[in-house]
């Protein structure tokens, strides 16, 4: 045990001191407000310089490259063929001879790498080129062990997201989801891409709703292991917690942030309410009070205020609490049906799902009350949506084909596509917070 | 003179019982399945002595085993009423339990509140309680699949609880009531249409 942290420690070291930038980054981030979903950067990635010579990592890395840059919504990844150069051809990676060239097949940026392969270690050099402006916006060199290609990779591709948007992306995050699978509801995990996937629980029984811990270390979730619906607070790396159980249900567990504690929804007392837990499963103290059902908490990002679930007024509507106060304000008016509210990174929007007529569609509102927008329409129930880290995409569920599936789109709608492929049914997706801490703030 | 022919009447008996006895042992039948020479003794050589006692006189002799043999049928016929209501009220028992566990309440859309419909089977449902007061039950609440499962959860947990407190408000211990909400996750008919949704929203009864 000590000596694998040592290890994990060794490496963490060894991969981020020799991760710097070797240029002055060009000033001014562009940082973006309205829909950025609509107008694709239009971004060219050429196959890799690679010593000593090997076309398939060339090609290899710049494919991983791509894909990372595209998940996001943010780009338009140009085709190969129509590349005037290529690093891996002309071995130049450190400079662009003719911006002009690439402006002229529709490339607003290019990214140029090169890698440099010695045994179990790679060097890795990557620069982002505003070919508009002619000018070199990211320059990093890293070093690393070989099994590290793709993380690495995927930590320039935060920088890239960084410099343009203004926020460091989600490319360190994992989605917890549940999946009947096995002919039990138990809980996944995955990358943020749908990748990776790893079986977390083995209750052989009804596993739902995962939460993650806002140190992404512990999961929450409720099961019925024992029979009745309790709660399990379980940390990743070794799976060992607690649980609570209460007579009735034990339901919907949320992470304060911040703070080894949760809320959940408890209905010992003979009515369904919102009660927080300490992280090792001790009750403490009632947040709501109204006769109804209260359910489904989900935290601002300070931990000052939790949105939630309440029929008091009749129909399920989404409320919010004051941490302080304990004042509620109704946010949902619109629709009889509003549920599973996620507050967004940023603090000022909260995602739902609204059902109408046998439909379910996820929306965003402000936590002013303003500005609902609908993400899906037409594409039958879509439920549960949990926003990325940065704010800028949402994973949710939907039976758009069928079977119920994990589903991912931009923050404002765009580019809806399904995250995986696995049998049975998923559905429940939770998205981790970034699992390494910001570096570079 | 009256002696003698009471003496050669009381031969001429013993031999008549006597034939009628060897002719009567072959027609043993067997009740049940199982043989039982006491029960069908009786039962047999009754019929054939009231049509033997064309003679009033007989009366005398064979009197003490009439009696015997109504003591022995009446005995029978207490046993086979002791065992008939036996059966009944484990029949009933199986009967009542099967009410009891089989009848389902059903509920409105997204509501915990009990239905007018369903108040004669919940009273039916307390009788059998109250009969049985030894009987220690689960009341599952299940909801249909058009909600979101996290606020189904909370709804199963409420019409669970809408049906326990009918039974505490008819006088039921509420030490013998455990509720459980089981949400969506447990539909009783497949199904994307009113048809099944109506068949989901339940309360469903186990006897622990």
């Amino acid at each position: 045990m000590k000596k694998n942290t040592i290890i994990i420690t060794g490496t963490a070291i060894f991969f981020f001191l020799f991760c710097f930038p070797f240029f002055a980054m060009s000033a001014g981030k562009n940082v973006i407000t309205i829909n950025p979903f609509l107008r694709k950067m239009p971004i060219a990635v050429p196959h890799f310089k690679s010593v000593p010579d090997n076309a398939e990592l060339s090609e290899n890395c710049a494919a991983i490259l791509s894909d990372t840059l595209e998940f996001t919504g943010y780009f338009k990844i140009l085709k190969q063929a129509a590349f005037p150069d290529s690093p891996h051809i002309t071995g130049k990676i450190d400079s662009v001879a003719d911006f002009g060239q690439w402006t002229a097949i529709g490339a607003d940026y290019l990214i140029t790498g090169g890698i440099k392969t010695n045994g179990k270690l790679f060097e890795m050099e990557l620069r982002l080129f505003d070919t508009v402006k002619q000018t070199m916006l990211i320059g990093k060199r890293y070093k690393g062990w070989t099994v590290d290609r793709e993380k690495t990779i995927r930590r320039f591709c935060s920088e890239v997201i960084h410099h343009l948007t203004g926020s460091w992306g989600f490319f360190d995050s994992r989605i917890a989801f549940v999946s009947n699978g096995t002919g039990n509801k138990e809980i996944y995990t995955c990358d943020f891409n749908g990748k990776s996937i790893k079986k977390f629980t083995t209750h052989k029984s009804i596993t739902l709703t995962p939460s993650w811990s806002s140190d992404a270390k512990w999961l929450a979730y409720t099961s019925y292991a024992k029979g009745n619906p309790d709660i399990y607070i379980k940390k990743l790396r070794d799976k060992y917690g607690s649980v609570f159980s209460r007579n009735g249900t034990n339901a919907t567990p949320a992470w304060v942030p911040g703070k080894f504690m949760l809320a959940a929804s408890l209905s010992f007392s003979g009515d369904q309410d919102i009660y927080l837990l300490t992280g090792k499963g001790k009750l403490g103290k009632r947040l709501t009070r109204k006769w109804g059902i209260d359910t489904s908490p989900a935290f601002s990002p300070d931990g000052t205020k939790m949105a939630f679930v309440s029929s008091r007024a009749g129909s399920p509507q989404i409320y919010i609490y004051d941490m302080r106060s304990g004042k509620v304000e109704r946010l949902t008016f619109d629709g009889r049906y509003n549920t599973q509210p996620d507050w967004s990174p940023k603090g000022n929007e909260i995602v739902y799902s609204a059902l109408n007529r046998s439909r379910i569609d996820i929306c965003v509102i402000g936590v002013n009350g303003r500005n609902m927008r609908k993400l899906t329409r037409n594409s039958g129930k879509n439920e549960s949506p949990s926003w990325a880290p940065d704010g800028s995409m949402i994973v949710f569920s939907s039976n758009r084909e069928g079977p119920n599936r994990i589903y991912i789109m931009t923050a404002f709608g765009t580019d809806q596509r399904r995250l995986l492929v696995l049998p049975g049914q998923q559905s429940s997706p939770a998205w981790s917070p970034r699992l390494v801490q910001k570096i570079s703030d | 003179m009256q002696g003698k022919f009471m003496r050669s009447l009381v031969f001429l008996l013993v031999i008549v019982g006597f034939m009628f006895m060897t002719s009567c042992t072959p027609k043993k039948i067997k009740v049940g399945g199982e043989e039982q020479p006491g029960t069908s003794e009786s039962e047999i050589i009754t019929p054939n002595q009231k049509s033997s006692t064309d003679n009033d006189s007989k009366d005398y002799y064979v009197k003490p085993d009439t009696s015997n043999d109504e003591r022995l049928k009446a005995e029978a016929e207490r046993r086979r009423r002791k065992e008939q209501e036996m059966a009944r009220r484990e029949g009933k028992y199986t009967e009542a339990k099967e009410a009891f566990t089989g009848n389902i309440i059903y509920f409105d859309y997204d509501s915990a509140a009990l239905r007018p419909d369903t108040i004669a089977l919940l009273n039916g449902k307390v009788d059998f309680l109250n009969q049985y007061p030894g009987e220690k039950i689960l009341i599952e609440g299940h909801c249909d699949g058009q909600g979101t499962s996290e606020y189904n959860l909370a709804l199963g947990d409420r019409r669970a609880r809408s049906v326990k407190a009918f039974f505490i408000n008819n006088g039921i211990a509420n030490a013998r009531i455990r509720i459980i909400s089981y949400g969506e996750e447990k539909p009783a008919v497949d199904g994307n249409d009113e048809a099944a949704w109506s068949k989901n929203r339940r309360a469903e009864f186990v006897i622990k």
